[in-house]
């Protein structure tokens, strides 16, 4: 019994001191620890941006930084893991300026297979990224390189660049505030909140009368002294100027930004770029053409719209096996004719393949396209657009058999020496033609754009009855 | 598809004799003949799941605690306690097995797989399917390390090999070669 | 002199590496540069010493049936205090040991010394035991450190000793190369201590039993 006694007190008392000891060794090194890894995170962070300070901004959707430099902003710095090939994904940085470009990537860690799937990590696949941003389309083959053998790893990277650049571009304000149209915003009051650099920024925006009249700051967590000139300055601004695309106050950037993402939220309804829902009757006839990633490589379709309906789609590219895609994109695209709509059912099977074409058919109807003036219906049409000065210029041409004829310009108000030779040179090319895929006359951009701009407008009202004006 | 990965990855990828440098005493002690080498591994095999499911349980507990400086102290106690409570267990309830096995227990206490893979597992973040899965793979990869060995050293006692070489030199020349063609998996 | 007769015992004569044969999975993992060779085997001398000096001191305290779980407890221990002020201290070093580091642990040369020897002599001697073992291992960490770096990566304690264009045979600095360097070096020590003196003929036959 004493035995026993003796060996459990000892134990324990060797236990207990143990303990102690790396309680108290913890407590001496622990904020050495943290400080080193804050300062290794740092030294990683500054790797793919020209910083000299990061501060972690919390609660975002993806991690990030605000990198400094000397004190001044100097962009962004995004951590996000892409799925490559193997399970545990590619983990990478990815730095950013402050208008979403990139400025450097690099992978933390990867576990693609060595050999194929590594390569994506080295420095000259990584360097290509660096400069594009926001209205770079990041797609493989076109302004990035994939590697051959090594698609998936390559896509996984592509894929999370451009993630970067669009989170940052909307964390920064940079995509979809451009659209906010003040005029069109019903009087009111509207809430929104934004992320400053304390934490939420809550304003209330008044309207009235069609115009922003009061940018009302309800609460905010910034440090009171740094960010007072933005508080004061930033909604008289927005006020005077008119508009949310207003300069940051020197000094409270970060605040700047958050009332200025603040009222852009409140404003969100009015300007947002969801994703539109494609109207195939409002296309205009032509021919579009779109590209999407498909099974095992890029589908390029081609689709012909004409009254109002997609009449035609041809695919131009694709090296989808076959067997597996062949009767998949053919029952595909006879859902797509026969209902006239974008939601049709996947090919089971081939699932990849058919969302593939579904959704370059879409990027196609989302695209500019190249207007086919011969599957306009006869008539007489009339449009109007601004072309050099505030009067508008209207246009009126005849359709008929497929033809475009006598294209007339009925009132502009651009100077006329400049304008009209221009107008006259364009209609000559565009009855020539048969197209207004012409060049613009030198000298007189404006006018010509506007007068293309009229006919395009022209198209879209349709033909008016066979006499019109 | 993961713990296919994972399992098999133990196995070749990542062989904890050839490419992690782990249990490599017991490799070189015991893998002097075939059965001794099968009777390790089995060994290492039970005790390396049931050891690693207990310390992933504790790493939480750790982690609940803010005590993870704590985690050696703790893996090592619970694998040594592991390892006598499974020797006066299989004695008890199982001799035949406890014959079979009992040999190689203390020799596993010390053997850095265990507390290796123990750390490991939590290092990668496995959840405790992956542990165990882990751990099968890791045990298997070390037991066709230990018995290919074995196989190969049986035959090397019958040839003329080099005075200097003989025992642990030619071992470890032997064990460089396989760890050669263990690479072959990776490139 | 005793202290240099002790040394001498713990770098040449009972050498851990070459002579017993212990902790070779460090051994063959981490020697890959001679820096991580001498951090190796620096830490493991730490921790050998304290833990000797402790085990030493309490050899009358800790009833002998439960003297190995507290053996592991003290020499754990002084692994996490080892490891905790090398990551506060020597970041890219505990960065290159990783998961070794922890594994000091179940280093046998570690518990064979306190079992051994530790839990039998003064603390002193001990202290001193720990210390020879300590820089045996450390000496033999090292050589194959710096013989895998010249001839893996062309370089010694880090400074390049060949140019760029120079290809270095990897394979020395992949797990292959360590089998191959370790063996290589045990048998030439083999060779050159049995022809030179038929002494030491006892050493040998003693590892061999």
């Amino acid at each position: 019994m004493n035995q026993t006694a003796k060996m459990i007190v000892v134990l324990g008392l060797i236990a207990a001191i143990s303990a102690g000891l790396l309680a108290g060794v913890n407590m001496l090194t622990k904020d050495i620890i943290a400080a080193n890894s804050e300062k290794r995170l740092y030294e990683t962070l500054a790797q793919v941006i020209d910083a000299d300070e990061f501060i972690r901004q919390e609660e975002t959707e993806l991690a990030l930084w605000h990198a400094m430099k000397n004190g001044e902003p100097a962009g962004y710095v995004v951590r996000l893991v892409g799925k490559g090939y193997s399970s545990a994904g590619i983990d990478m940085l990815v730095g950013l300026d402050s208008e979403a470009s990139v400025t450097g990537v690099l992978i933390f860690s990867h576990s693609e297979t060595p050999g194929l799937g590594s390569k994506v990590a080295a420095a000259g696949y990584l360097d290509q990224f660096v400069g594009k941003g926001l209205e770079s389309p990041f797609a493989a083959g076109e302004d990035v390189d994939a590697i051959s053998g090594a698609t998936s790893s390559s896509m996984a990277v592509i894929g999370s660049v451009r993630k970067a650049v669009q989170f940052v571009g909307a964390y920064a304000g940079l995509v979809e505030d451009t659209s906010i149209d003040f005029a069109k915003v019903p009087d009111g009051v509207y809430t929104g909140t934004g992320r400053g650099f304390g934490g939420d920024i809550t304003v209330n925006v008044t309207f009235a009368g069609g115009k922003l009249t009061d940018v009302e700051i309800v609460s905010h967590k910034e440090s009171p002294n740094v960010s007072d000139p933005a508080i004061k300055q930033i909604p008289q601004a927005m006020i005077d100027e008119q508009t949310v695309e207003v300069d940051a106050v020197s000094g409270a950037t970060m605040s700047s930004e958050g009332i200025k993402a603040a009222v852009r939220d409140a404003l969100a309804e009015f300007g947002g770029q969801a994703d539109v829902p494609i109207d195939i009757s409002s296309l205009l006839p032509g021919k579009y053409t779109g590209t999407a990633r498909g099974f095992s490589s890029d589908i390029t379709v081609e689709v012909t719209v004409a009254g109002g309906k997609i009449t035609e789609i041809t695919i131009i590219s694709q090296d989808d096996t076959a067997e597996v895609s062949g009767p998949a994109f053919v029952a595909i695209i006879a859902a797509i004719k026969q209902e006239q709509s974008l939601d049709v059912d996947l090919v089971s099977g081939a699932t990849y393949s058919s969302e593939g074409l579904v959704e370059a058919v879409k990027n196609a109807l989302r695209s500019e396209g190249v207007l086919d003036l011969s599957y306009l219906p006869d008539g007489k049409y009339i449009g109007e657009a601004e072309g050099f000065s505030r009067e508008p210029i209207r246009v009126s041409f005849t359709m008929k058999d497929g033809r475009i004829s006598s294209v007339q310009i009925l009132t502009h108000g651009d100077t006329v020496g400049v304008a009209e030779p221009a107008f006259s040179q364009l209609s000559s090319a565009i009855e020539v033609g048969q197209t207004l895929d012409v060049d613009l006359v030198s000298g007189a951009s404006y006018s010509s754009q506007g007068m293309l701009d009229a006919m395009i407008n022209a198209i879209k009202a349709g033909p008016s009855s066979g006499t019109g004006q | 598809m993961k713990l296919v990965m994972i399992f098999f990855g133990a196995i070749f990828f990542n062989n904890f004799v050839f490419n992690r440098f782990l249990g490599i005493c017991p490799f070189l002690g015991v893998s002097k003949r075939l059965d001794t080498s099968i009777g390790m591994g089995m060994g290492v095999a039970f005790v390396m799941t049931v050891a690693s499911t207990l310390t992933w349980l504790l790493q939480k507990l750790l982690v609940l605690l803010h005590l993870e400086y704590m985690q050696t102290i703790v893996f090592i106690l619970v694998i040594a306690a592991l390892v006598q409570f499974v020797e006066m267990f299989l004695q008890k309830v199982s001799p035949t097995l406890h014959k079979a096995l009992g040999v190689y227990l203390p020799l596993i206490t010390t053997n850095c797989a265990i507390l290796g893979i123990a750390i490991l597992n939590i290092g990668f973040g496995y959840n405790l399917l992956e542990t165990i899965i882990h751990c099968l793979g890791a045990s298997a990869g070390f037991t066709l390390a230990m018995v290919i060995l074995a196989g190969i050293r049986e035959k090397l006692e019958l040839s003329d090999v080099p005075e200097a070489f003989t025992g642990v030199p030619i071992a470890l020349i032997t064990a460089g070669i396989l760890a050669m063609a263990f690479s072959g998996f990776v490139l | 002199m005793s202290i240099l007769k002790e040394l001498k015992r713990g770098i040449f004569l009972e050498n851990p590496t070459f002579r017993l044969v212990l902790g070779m999975c460090p051994t063959l993992a981490i020697t890959t540069l001679a820096i991580n060779g001498i951090g190796m085997g620096l830490a493991t001398t730490a921790v050998l010493i304290g833990s000797n000096v402790v085990v030493a001191a309490l050899k009358n305290v800790i009833p002998s049936q439960v003297r190995i779980p507290s053996y592991i407890v003290i020499i754990s221990t002084f692994v996490t205090i080892i490891s905790m002020l090398m990551e506060a201290y020597v970041y890219p070093l505990y960065e290159a040991l990783g998961i070794f580091l922890p594994l000091i642990v179940v280093n046998c040369i570690i518990l064979g010394r306190a079992e051994a020897y530790a839990s039998k002599h003064s603390i002193g001697k001990s202290a001193l035991d720990g210390l020879a073992i300590g820089l045996g291992f450390t000496l033999s960490l090292t050589v194959i450190g710096v013989i895998r770096e010249i001839l893996g990566a062309g370089s010694i304690f880090g400074y390049a000793l060949t140019g760029e264009n120079v290809s270095m045979a990897t394979i020395f600095s992949l797990p292959p190369g360590a089998f191959f360097t370790l063996g290589t070096l045990m048998a030439l020590i083999n060779a050159l201590t049995r022809k030179k003196s038929p002494r030491k003929k006892t050493v040998a036959a003693k590892r061999e039993a």
